[in-house]
C-alpha cells in the first residue's frame, strides 16, 4: 500500500499543503473577526462550509490519474481500495482537524484566552440544555456519517469517471449536499406539520418538544446515510476490482 | 505463452467485438492487423485484463489474466494511448513505478532514453505528444514483462525514432517474451515479426508465426501478373501477387499484401493453403 502512495505522493503531498494553509488562514480570519468584533458565529459558520468543501473534496488528488495504468498495477485491489479511502477519509480530515484544533488551542494558549472551540461548546451547552440532549457522542457520530457519506460519493465518481473527474466531482458533492439538506427539510416539515397542524398558537415549550420529536427522524435519516456510507464503499471497491477500462 | 481460449467480448448493446476467437500465441514480436473496428484495442484490453471476456478466457502461462491476481498483473503490460503521469518526469515515475515490476531493468531503461535521445529528466508535461510518447516506449519496453502489448506504437514518431523502436524492441525483446503490435502501418517495424495475427469483424483469421505462412506462400512482385496466384493488386508500375511457395523455403513476407489478400475474395483459398499443413507445434504434439 505504501508503494501506491508513491505513485500519489506528489499530488497527495501538494492536496495536503493546500488543505492546511486554507484551514489555518480560515481559521485565522475567524480570530481577526472576534478582534474586530463582528459577528463571528456567521464568519465561522461560513468558514465552516469553505473547510468542509476541501474536506469533502480530497479525492481529487486523484482526478489526474490514468485509468490503465492504476487498473493494470499488480496490487490487490484492496490495497488499492485501502489507500484510496484512508487517504480521503482519515489523513485529509487529520489534517483538517489537526491544523484547526491546533490553531486553536495554541492561539488560546499564547493569548491566555479561551479557545474558540471551547467557547462554541459552551454555547453547544446552553442548547444541549434547552434541547435535552444528553449524548453528544450522537452528535460525533453523525457528523463522521454525513461526512463519510460525502466524501465518499466524491470517490467513487472520481474512480468511475473516465474524463472530466474535477467536475464531476464538485457536482457530486453539490448533488449529495442538497439531497441531505433536502431529506434533512422533508423529515423536519413532516414532523412540524404532524405536531403543529392543530396547535396555530405554539409556545416556545411545544417548540422544544417538537425538536426533540425530530431526533428519532434524525437518527432514521443518518442511520440511511450511514448505510449508504457503507454501500458506497463496498461499490468504491467494485469499481477497483472489476470495473473495466475501456478507452 | 499466450491462450486465447474462445475469448468472445459483447459490449452493452449487444455489439460483439471479439467472436470465439482461439489461439496460442509464442513467445516472440507479434503483428495484430484488422481493418478498422475489428476489434484489435478490445483484443488487446481483453489480454492486458482491463475487459471481462463475455465468455472464454485469456492465459497467461497458464493464470487466466481477468482475475487481475498482482502475480499475472506483473507480467503484463499494455501501453495506453494517452498517458497522465503523476510526476514530473519519466525518471521519477520510474522510480516508484517500476517498484512493481521485478522484471524492470534501468539499464535498459537508460539505454532506451539513450537511443531515442532524450534524457528522462525533462517535464512530461511540457513535452510534445510525439515526445512524450518515446518517453513512455523507453520505460515500458524496459518493463521485461512477459507480455508487453502495444497499440501503434510507432504513431507520431519521426523516422529516426522509428529506426530507435526497432533496435529497442530486437535488443530488450527476450527469448521468453511476447509483444504484440497493433498497427496500420506494417512497413514500419517489418522485419522485426515472428508472428501475425489477423483479426476482421471480430474474428480471428489467422495467428501463425511468420515462417510458416513464409514457408507455404510467396509475395513476389513482377512486370507481368504470374500465371497461378492466389491473389494479385497492382501498384508502382508492378504486379504484386501472392502465390504458393513450392519450394518451401523461408521468403520474406509482404504483410500488407498477406492483409489485402485476406481482407478479400481470395481468404478462403489463401487460409487453406496457410492452413493445409499442421503448425510445428501441433507436428511436435
Amino acid at each position: 500500500m505504501m508503494s501506491i502512495g508513491l505513485i500519489f505522493k506528489g499530488p497527495a503531498r501538494l492536496y495536503l499543503i493546500l488543505t492546511a494553509i486554507i484551514t489555518f488562514a480560515c481559521y485565522a480570519f475567524v480570530q481577526l473577526c472576534i478582534y474586530l468584533g463582528g459577528n463571528e458565529i456567521s464568519v465561522y459558520t461560513l468558514m465552516s462550509l469553505i473547510v468542509g468543501v476541501i474536506l469533502y473534496l480530497g479525492p481529487l488528488t486523484f482526478a489526474k490519474r490514468d485509468a490503465t495504468m492504476m487498473t493494470l498495477l499488480p496490487a490487490k485491489a484492496v490495497e488499492k481500495w485501502l489507500f484510496y479511502m484512508l487517504f480521503s477519509l482519515v489523513a485529509v480530515p487529520a489534517v483538517v482537524q489537526g491544523v484547526w484544533y491546533g490553531s486553536d488551542y495554541a492561539y488560546a494558549y499564547l493569548t491566555s484566552g479561551e479557545p474558540f472551540y471551547e467557547m462554541i461548546l459552551s454555547r453547544y451547552n446552553m442548547k444541549e440544555a434547552m434541547l435535552g440532549l444528553d449524548n453528544r457522542f450522537f452528535i460525533v457520530c453523525i457528523s463522521i456519517v454525513q461526512t463519510s457519506a460525502l466524501i465518499i460519493s466524491v470517490l467513487y465518481t472520481v474512480l468511475r469517471s473516465t474524463r472530466h473527474r474535477v467536475i464531476k466531482g464538485l457536482l457530486t458533492l453539490a448533488a449529495v449536499l442538497f439531497a441531505t439538506g433536502l431529506m434533512s427539510a422533508l423529515a423536519g416539515f413532516v414532523v412540524a406539520f404532524n405536531e403543529l397542524a392543530d396547535k396555530p398558537d405554539v409556545t416556545p415549550d411545544q417548540a422544544v418538544n417538537l425538536l426533540n420529536n425530530m431526533y428519532p427522524i434524525f437518527g432514521f435519516v443518518y442511520g440511511l446515510l450511514a448505510v449508504y456510507s457503507i454501500v458506497m464503499g463496498w461499490l468504491c471497491y467494485r469499481q477497483i476490482a472489476k470495473g473495466e477500462v475501456k478507452a | 505463452m499466450i491462450e486465447l481460449n474462445n475469448l468472445t467480448y459483447a459490449y452493452r448493446r449487444g455489439f460483439v467485438a471479439i467472436d470465439d476467437v482461439t489461439a496460442s500465441v509464442s513467445p516472440g514480436i507479434h503483428l495484430l492487423l484488422g481493418e478498422n473496428g475489428a476489434g484489435k484495442t478490445t483484443l488487446l484490453r481483453l489480454m492486458a485484463g482491463l475487459l471481462f471476456p463475455s465468455s472464454g478466457e485469456c492465459l497467461i502461462d497458464g493464470a487466466p489474466v481477468s482475475s487481475r491476481e498482482p502475480s499475472v498483473m506483473k507480467t503484463v503490460f499494455m501501453l495506453p494511448d494517452t498517458t497522465e503521469l503523476p510526476t514530473k518526469t519519466i525518471r521519477g515515475f520510474a522510480e516508484i513505478h517500476s517498484r512493481f515490476y521485478p522484471t524492470f531493468s534501468q539499464e535498459n531503461f537508460e539505454e532506451n532514453l539513450r537511443e531515442f535521445n532524450l534524457d528522462g529528466n525533462e517535464n512530461y508535461n511540457q513535452l510534445s505528444l510525439g515526445l512524450r510518447h518515446k518517453t513512455l516506449l523507453a520505460y515500458v519496453v524496459a518493463l521485461g514483462v512477459d507480455l508487453l502489448l502495444l497499440d501503434e506504437p510507432a504513431n507520431g514518431l519521426d523516422i529516426t525514432s522509428k529506426k530507435a523502436l526497432r533496435h529497442i524492441l530486437a535488443r530488450c525483446t527476450g527469448p521468453e517474451q511476447t509483444v504484440i503490435i497493433s498497427t496500420h502501418t506494417v512497413s514500419d517495424l517489418r522485419e522485426l515479426y515472428d508472428g501475425v495475427l489477423v483479426l476482421s469483424k471480430g474474428k480471428l483469421l489467422l495467428a501463425r508465426p511468420t515462417w510458416e505462412i513464409s514457408e507455404r506462400i510467396s509475395c513476389v512482385a513482377s512486370p507481368i501478373p504470374p500465371f497461378d496466384h492466389i491473389f494479385m493488386e497492382q501498384g508502382a508500375g508492378l504486379f504484386h501477387s501472392i502465390i504458393e511457395n513450392e519450394t518451401g523455403e523461408p521468403t520474406d513476407l509482404n504483410y500488407a499484401l498477406l492483409y489485402s489478400a485476406l481482407m478479400s475474395k481470395s481468404r478462403d483459398r489463401l487460409l487453406e493453403i496457410i492452413n493445409s499443413k499442421p503448425s510445428r507445434n501441433q507436428e511436435l504434439e
